[in-house]
């Protein structure tokens, strides 16, 4: 073979190469204004949810940062979507509004139906609003919540606990406990791990003192739950001898530790099995260094049955 | 490399090339400045409108009481704020304000700041289709040229008063010397102003000998060879650089680091050394010219560089004219250490080092369009094949070397990978005069194949077409999203959305904000307190001093203190809005900037407010 034809034909799928990726991103690019959402269109799911949503419903995003929705949906109810939502088992919630935005580019449809679809069950069809998709599901991981530690702060004891048993209260002012070192308990939004979590904002006293929250006896639950991790970007401090953190749950006197690894931006998950009415339910945090690194927790009793 | 140096084009620099050059000068100048409102000030821009300000200042009183200004007093206070970075660009930024805003009146104080980096930026494009012209056509160096500001992140950059872009163009425009050197007499010399140029740009200066020495070496070896008085004076010259290289290397190791800047003083063997190596590698390099003038013309822009870098480094800039070993020492050590900022990449925070070795290659295949990254690639390919069959001239290796060098040393997992693509903007020209000849090839080639079946479909034609076909989608992304470039995706990414699903960085350097605030300025009641997220006060003085926001809001450092809060979407920063839903106590945002439907920028008013 002579190079001259070889020549040519390099030069001729060069150049077919050229033209059809410069033709696909024309088009791509003349798309993509399609995908957009109008302002109408996100008004009419708010009217949607605003006729039909039920208390504890809850919106869904997909792809999860879509977020414009955010600002149109009815007050009263969550919208949920962060790096990480397809998979969330939105326990509180026994029913999902799934929102989603089906033609946007790279949105992974598969990945999220992985995620999202074990456990739910659509009700009716699905809806389309010019770009905006929206459909009912019911949410088989749904658990009916026995009790709450964020809802049962005002009625709980904080205090620090040295290791010898000495304690030192902290005083409730109608929002947070306020405790002897400065720092105070109180239900805050947070983000661990790009996920929002509404709960309880807890300072490690430092050494070997422990922050405890000791709940008012709570009523009977099948399982208990508790979801942790360090606030925002200090979740990746590492510097100097900052050290690890200890959540326990104790359940009557009963210890399970949850360990909360320095450096490790993550939200850390306890289940914990049943507990029977008028149990003592304790939740305490320490570290030898927490050196400013607060931690975020939620702490929820569950029923298996509503 | 079997063709080391190609002659030029014999249609290359004619009349019509210039006036093209010119007519890309000017269109790229006019681009930007009819551009420019819109692009918001990015946080280290507001920083260099008040250096450069404080730079200007010093000038004038260099002109009207120069003894005053001499004093090391008096240069501290103008030069000593941001003095991370030389000063060439912050006092042409200065001087431009000065005389088109504060004397002439002609333009806001924005745009007169940011005259010289549309000077700069549009210089970019005759310099790209020059070194493109050596090789190919007429058309596709245009294209080539072009192609840069088609870029929408090159768009951007390209308005600011920073040193990204400015950087880039002096390192073509050292490459384009230093290429003319090895044919032209006199173009040693302006390599080595050209050096001093670009090391009073930006640290990325001082990588340029890197990429240049090699070829130097090679040329100078290859010409000397049947010519035994110019190869010794050829290895004389540089025996006489690295001989003195070797010796500071001893005193810096015999003495220690920290003495060996202590002590580098005027008259001390520090500098004594380097003089002496100059004064040597200078004699041997006069008598070399008058033995040997081809290989005289391949060692004698290094000579250029190592004379007149250094000394146009010192010279340009006044805060090292009474401390030129400590501030310059200081300067290097800073960045040597800088600091790493969090940054998202494919879903995982990137907080420091060793960052993935494939970074900056993905990074670039997300954010330059497609259509204009296929012809990169191809012509790096092709350049890659003819080194291969030992076809490859010097000049092929030399763009594809200097279109790789950027990339290849921001990819080291210990260099900082904030910043996007403006770290690595010195490669792109030279990957875009690769894109020339894969258009050119690809032209000619459909050509071929189209003409027995459409008689219009000539060369020059079916290239025309397909520079228009390529370009388009570059040109339609940057229309779209130019000023908030940062943001900007490729159909490769999936566009913006397809990026946000990937978990890339949604946007950096503060500037998306300008999306919000016609709406701030509509619905901010007045003597609203204000946090803008992210933003700085002088970005904020800034906007107001360009008439962009209202005087009469007041700003604050934190949600809980504010009345509207202003949050720049980042996902390391996403503690931020939710410390603003508990600061409101809301979820729900009143406003925002969603470009193709990702925020950027979200708006919170506190309800008893509304």
């Amino acid at each position: 073979m002579s190079g001259a034809p070889r020549e040519g034909r390099w030069a001729l799928a060069e150049g077919a190469a050229l033209f059809l990726v410069a033709l696909g991103a024309l088009a791509f690019q003349l798309w993509i204004p399609g995908t957009h959402v109008a302002e109408a269109d996100y008004r009419a799911v708010a009217s949607v949810l605003e006729q039909e949503a039920q208390p504890g419903d809850v919106v869904l995003l997909f792809p999860w940062w879509t977020e414009r929705a955010r600002i149109d949906m009815p007050s009263r109810i969550p919208v949920v979507g962060y790096q990480g939502s397809d998979g969330d088992d939105l326990l509180h919630h026994p029913r999902i509004w799934l929102l989603s935005e089906p033609r946007l580019p790279g949105s992974k449809e598969g990945a999220f139906e992985t995620a999202f679809s074990p456990g739910r069950a659509p009700v009716g069809s699905e809806r389309r609003f010019g770009n905006l998709s929206l459909r009912a599901y019911t949410n088989g991981r749904y658990r009916p919540l026995a009790f709450s530690a964020m809802a049962g702060l005002g009625g709980a004891q904080v205090y620090l606990e040295e290791p010898g048993g000495a304690r030192r209260a902290c005083a409730w002012n109608g929002r947070a406990h306020q405790c002897p070192n400065g720092k105070s308990v109180a239900v805050e939004w947070h983000e661990v791990h790009f996920r929002p979590l509404r709960c309880l904002r807890l300072d490690a006293p430092g050494g070997a003192t422990r922050l405890v929250m000791e709940l008012p006896p709570v009523p009977a639950a099948d399982s208990v739950v508790v979801e942790a991790g360090y606030i925002g970007e200090r979740a990746a401090d590492q510097r100097g001898s900052v050290t690890d953190s200890q959540l326990t749950l104790e359940v009557n006197g009963s210890p399970t530790g949850l360990l909360l690894p320095a450096g490790v931006e993550r939200v850390h998950r306890l289940d914990h099995p049943a507990v029977p009415a008028g149990a003592t339910v304790r939740l305490s945090l320490q570290s030898d260094n927490a050196q400013g690194r607060e931690v975020c927790a939620v702490l929820d009793g569950f029923t298996r049955t509503p | 490399m079997t063709s080391p140096v190609p002659p030029p084009r014999a249609d290359a620099g004619t009349v019509l090339d210039r006036r093209l050059a010119l007519g890309l000068f000017a269109l790229g100048f006019i681009a930007l400045l009819l551009t420019e409102q819109p692009v918001g000030f990015v946080r280290d821009e507001s920083v260099y409108f008040y250096a450069g300000e404080r730079h200007a200042r010093w000038f004038q009183l260099l002109v009207t009481n120069p003894s005053s200004a001499l004093t090391d007093e008096a240069i501290v206070g103008a030069f000593d704020f941001n003095h991370e970075h030389p000063a060439l660009m912050k006092s042409l930024y200065g001087l431009s304000f000065l005389l088109l805003h504060e004397k002439l009146g002609v333009l806001r104080p924005a745009a007169a700041f940011r005259v010289p980096a549309f000077a700069m930026a549009a210089l970019l494009l005759p310099l790209i289709f020059a070194l493109s012209r050596r090789v190919f056509g007429r058309g596709a160096s245009v294209f080539a040229a072009v192609s840069f500001f088609l870029v929408p992140r090159h768009f951007f950059h390209a308005h600011l008063s920073c040193f990204d872009v400015p950087i880039a163009t002096m390192w073509v425009l050292v490459v384009y010397c230093f290429w003319h050197a090895l044919e032209r007499p006199r173009w040693w010399l302006w390599t080595g102003l050209a050096f001093g140029g670009a090391l009073a740009t930006k640290h990325n200066g001082f990588f340029l000998p890197a990429v240049l020495i090699p070829f130097s070496l090679y040329r100078g070896w290859l010409a000397s060879a049947e010519q035994p008085r110019a190869r010794r004076l050829f290895l004389g010259v540089n025996g006489a650089f690295v001989f003195a290289a070797a010796l500071l290397g001893v005193i810096a190791l015999a003495i220690g680091p920290e003495r060996f800047q202590s002590t580098f003083e005027l008259l001390s063997p520090q500098l004594t050394v380097y003089l002496a190596a100059l004064a040597a590698g200078g004699l041997l390099l006069y008598r070399l010219a008058r033995t040997h003038e081809e290989t005289f013309r391949a060692v004698a822009p290094l000579f250029a560089m190592a004379a007149a870098g250094p000394a146009i480094f010192y010279l340009h800039w006044p805060y090292l004219w009474h401390h030129p070993v400590d501030r310059t020492a200081w300067y290097l050590a800073f960045h040597a250490t800088h600091v790493h900022y969090a940054w998202f990449y494919l879903g995982e925070l990137l907080r420091g080092p060793p960052f993935p070795l494939t970074y900056v290659l993905v990074k670039t295949a997300l954010t330059v369009p497609t259509a204009l990254l296929v012809p990169m690639v191809l012509g790096l390919v092709w350049v890659g094949v003819r080194v291969a069959r030992r076809q490859a001239t010097q000049f092929d290796v030399l763009m594809a070397v200097n279109g790789l060098a950027s990339i290849a040393l921001i990819s080291h997992p210990q260099v900082p990978h904030f910043g996007g693509v403006k770290h690595w903007l010195p490669s792109m020209p030279f990957l875009a005069v690769l894109a020339a000849g894969s258009m050119e090839r690809g032209a000619q080639g459909l050509s071929q194949w189209l003409l027995p079946r459409l008689r219009w479909a000539t060369g020059p034609r079916v290239l025309a077409a397909l520079a228009v076909l390529v370009g388009a989608s570059g040109l339609i992304a940057t229309t779209r999203v130019y000023e908030f470039g940062t943001s900007a995706y490729s159909e490769l990414a999936g566009g913006l959305p397809g990026a946000a699903s990937l978990g890339m960085q949604r946007q950096y350097w503060a500037n998306n904000v300008t999306g919000v605030l016609p709406w701030l300025n509509a619905n901010a009641r007045p003597g609203d307190r204000v946090y803008v997220h992210e933003n700085h006060g002088g970005q904020i003085s800034d906007y107001q001093r360009n008439g962009m926001l209202r005087r009469d809001l007041r700003f604050v450092q934190s949600p809980f203190e504010a009345d509207l809060m202003v949050y720049e979407y980042h996902q390391e920063f996403r503690e931020a809005e939710y410390n603003t839903w508990q600061a409101m106590g809301t979820t729900q945002p009143v406003y925002g900037l969603y470009l193709d439907e990702t925020p950027q920028i979200i708006v919170y008013r506190r309800p008893d407010r509304s």
